[in-house]
């Protein structure tokens, strides 16, 4: 067992403030998508009105009615991604981005650019006079190619080279330096068919050393090899080695890493497949974070726990640890017998924290010398969701706590902490109170505390039951917030 | 150390722990409870709560508990009588109750049988919080037996227990080897926690086998009396108040074993133990895994020749 004297103070909830709520007085900022600490400020990307747009694509199947009100047409919707910075000091917000508008492929010319900013990264690549902010774009299929912003001061931001991706990528996540170069994943695809943020059109990570040149190159062979990879989701350095993690409706997520080198693409090893032994219930590897000498790795379904299109789900998601020679330990999740032998939850915890809600594991971050474990729950769309179709343990459940209680009292997403990786605490089981908070989507480590940005679509206006009907109103706490805790601030 | 510390019977399920601590009950100085789950929860109201959700029988031990040494009875109506003293000091924490209930039984010292414990860390913090030095008897039997009895339950029954299936299946099958190691294994790793004083371990097959020096090493590492005549009472747990079923309104309360009825075959064949040979509950042919040997071996289980 681990010891815990080396960890500083933890937190609790009572130490989080709100720094900001309805999404920076704006509800259509659902998602504090992207996050970053730079030059002494923080920094948040949305993305806007992701309950409008999928309803407006058309998916809509099992929900009724859709939690918020949207627009006939989705031009209606300002849809262009911002970019937020905060200063400590003052305590205050002040929007520094706002994407631009182009011509589209559909003939109009209020297409935006980037409806979403999905991942952020402070990074000095060759030619950088000092670290720079870097931030991957989410772009409609209407627009262009998705790019990667970049800024110097944090004002200004201007788009580098794109990697060579095919027409249907419409968005990245995660961005790595590591052996010298700059890595990144397309993570989202989309057509005049459809799109799906979490589904790739390729499974490729993108080099490139030297950003000021389109000088991209593919890291790995398309999946690694094993072309049910649809898309490499995450990825991580660790012990030298960088790591990406897939998704694989088929068989499960599979975790690679490489120790990188000169030529590309690199050499690969398979670290684990098949979901961990869990299979297509670890569909997607969804977060991955260093912590005490392992990578800790967060799984889950996609789409929040339940790829309905594959028929995957509903599950919730576990959390594995990675040692550097290959061996994995359970965490949080359902015991089996592995390929390594038998693997049983070393926190005795259940899968999702034992909540069936919690979909995926969706950041982590070590701050204070404590890992802390953001989930995204869909305990919120409880009230909106057509339970007859669901499994039959899932509607026991449900009706045996009460779709009331479950959402005030488990409606949000929850951050758990540990001081040595096997024991677990809750810090927060209700989106710090805020059952709207449906996601913690960044959680970010700075001088001055732990900030944690929470995705929260429920906005601007929400379905509510008054009377036994069914009414739209205001959402005071809909769009996204970001909570900064810092130690003593009770 | 308080002569009146609790001793936690600790062990995976379908070990003979309520076997075994109805054993421990006929010694004069010791007093044997059901499994009270109650490091499930920090407090009686939330343990109480826990028992409301669950889909098994917990609560029921710890609500015979009170009805007898409460309301010295064991029918409906002192249960009824329990579960109002338990709504009553629902803001006690579990440590208090503890301490409450080692107070009615003194000078006797209590034994708190748990088959569930060992799979949760959460417990083990729990019950550090609760006995300070803990003491700790880890209970064992060969995974084979262990297997056996676990999976004839399972098909007999609808809820089982997520820690006692292979996930890596779909559905899920009851693959007793799980909860074996992990109970096994972290109960290992707790001890290791504990000077050698704190813990001991013992073999069912030792005691349901009346092994010559079973009773003798507990009384001296309890530093409890020890002659034969409490040997031979020892040897016969029948007598324990809770052995048989409780009233309707409460019926179970020790492990699921005790309440199973297992037929001669499933008996006959959980005799059997061997490390090496295809398991029965299985039809992949498959053995034990390494893990699950060495651990067993690790734990005095010698492989059959």
């Amino acid at each position: 067992m681990i010891e815990t004297a080396t960890s500083g103070r933890p937190l609790s909830e009572s130490d989080f403030d709100l720094t900001c709520l309805n999404g920076f007085g704006d509800g259509m900022n659902s998602y504090a998508h992207s996050a970053a600490w730079f030059n002494g400020k923080l920094y948040v990307g949305t993305t806007r009105g992701n309950l409008a747009g999928l309803r407006l694509a058309g998916r809509r199947k099992g929900i009724q009615p859709w939690p918020i009100e949207c627009p006939a047409d989705i031009y209606d919707l300002d849809r262009r991604a911002q970019i937020w910075e905060y200063s400590v000091e003052s305590d205050t917000w002040q929007l520094v981005f706002r994407s631009p508008t182009v011509h589209g492929s559909n003939g109009r010319d209020d297409v935006p650019s980037y409806i979403g900013l999905r991942g952020m990264a402070v990074i000095q690549a060759a030619k950088d006079p000092h670290p720079c902010l870097y931030v991957s774009a989410w772009s409609p299929h209407t627009a262009h190619s998705p790019d990667i912003l970049r800024s110097e001061d944090g004002r200004h931001f201007a788009p580098i080279a794109r990697p060579p991706f095919g027409p249907a990528v419409r968005t990245c996540r995660t961005l790595k330096q590591f052996s010298g170069r700059v890595h990144l994943s397309p993570t989202g695809s989309g057509t005049s068919k459809g799109f799906t943020q979490d589904l790739s059109s390729e499974a490729i990570i993108y080099a490139n050393h030297d950003l000021t040149t389109s000088d991209w190159q593919a890291a790995n062979p398309e999946g690694f090899g094993n072309l049910d990879n649809a898309t490499v989701f995450e990825m991580a350095t660790f012990d030298g080695h960088l790591y990406g993690g897939t998704v694989n409706p088929n068989s499960g997520s599979e975790l690679w890493k490489t120790r990188g080198g000169d030529s590309l693409p690199y050499s690969w090893e398979k670290v684990y497949d098949r979901g961990a032994g869990r299979g297509q219930l670890n569909e997607a590897t969804t977060a991955l974070c260093e912590f005490k000498g392992a990578l800790y790795a967060g799984c889950g379904i996609i789409n929040g726990g339940f790829h309905y299109a594959a028929g995957i789900g509903p599950a919730s998601a576990e959390l594995l640890r990675v040692w550097p020679d290959n061996s994995w330990d359970l965490i949080v999740g359902e015991p089996r017998m592995t390929d390594q032998g038998p693997k049983y939850p070393l926190s005795g915890i259940g899968p999702g924290f034992d909540s069936i809600f919690n979909g995926y594991i969706w950041r982590m971050c070590v701050h204070d010398d404590w890992l802390y474990v953001g989930t995204f729950s869909w305990a919120n769309l409880l009230p909106y969701l057509l339970i007859p179709g669901w499994p039959p343990d899932v509607q026991t459940l449900i009706e045996h706590w009460g779709e009331d209680a479950l959402v005030q009292n488990h409606g949000g997403a929850e951050i758990w902490r540990s001081a040595d990786g096997v024991n677990f605490e809750p810090v927060t089981r209700n989106g710090f109170g805020n059952h709207y908070n449906w996601g913690f989507r960044n959680l970010v480590s700075t001088p001055h505390g732990l900030f944690v940005a929470t995705a929260n679509p429920f906005a601007p206006k929400v379905a509510v039951k008054r009377h036994g009907e069914w009414v739209y109103e205001p959402n005071p706490r809909g769009g996204c917030e970001v909570w900064l805790g810092q130690a003593g601030n009770t | 150390m308080s002569t009146l510390s609790p001793i936690w019977l600790l062990s995976a399920p379908f070990s003979g722990n309520a076997w075994a601590a109805g054993c421990l009950h006929q010694h004069p100085q010791l007093f044997a409870l059901p499994q009270l789950d109650v490091l499930l929860a920090d407090t009686v109201g939330d343990a109480l709560k826990v028992f409301e959700l669950s889909q098994g029988t917990h609560g029921h031990g710890l609500r015979r508990t009170i009805a007898w040494l409460q309301f010295q009875g064991n029918d409906n109506r002192a249960i009824r009588q329990a579960d109002a003293w338990l709504a009553q000091h629902a803001e006690w924490s579990c440590a208090r109750l503890v301490d409450y209930l080692a107070e009615l039984v003194a000078p006797r010292r209590l034994v708190i049988p748990d088959d569930d414990a060992a799979l949760r860390p959460i417990a083990w913090q729990r019950l550090r919080k609760i006995s300070a030095p803990p003491m700790l008897l880890h209970l064992t039997r060969h995974p084979w037996s262990q297997g056996t009895l676990l999976h004839q339950w399972s098909r007999e029954h609808v809820f089982v227990p997520l820690d006692y299936r292979d996930h890596s299946f779909i559905p899920p099958q009851t693959e007793p080897q799980l909860p074996w190691f992990a109970a096994n294994q972290n109960l290992l790793d707790w001890r290791k926690l504990l000077s050698p004083e704190q813990s001991l371990l013992l073999r069912s097959e030792e005691i349901e086998g009346d092994e010559p020096g079973v009773w003798s090493r507990l009384c001296q590492w309890l530093n409890i009396e020890h002659s034969s005549a409490i040997e031979q009472a020892m040897c016969n747990p029948a007598s324990w108040p809770f052995a048989q079923p409780g009233p309707s309104l409460a019926p179970a309360g020790l492990d699921a074993e005790a309440h199973a009825k297992f037929s001669r075959e499933t008996l006959a064949q959980a005799e059997q133990t061997r490390l090496d040979g295809v398991l029965p509950w299985r039809a992949d042919g498959q053995t034990f895994a390494p893990e699950v040997r060495a651990l067993a071996q690790q734990l005095g289980y010698a492989q059959r020749a």
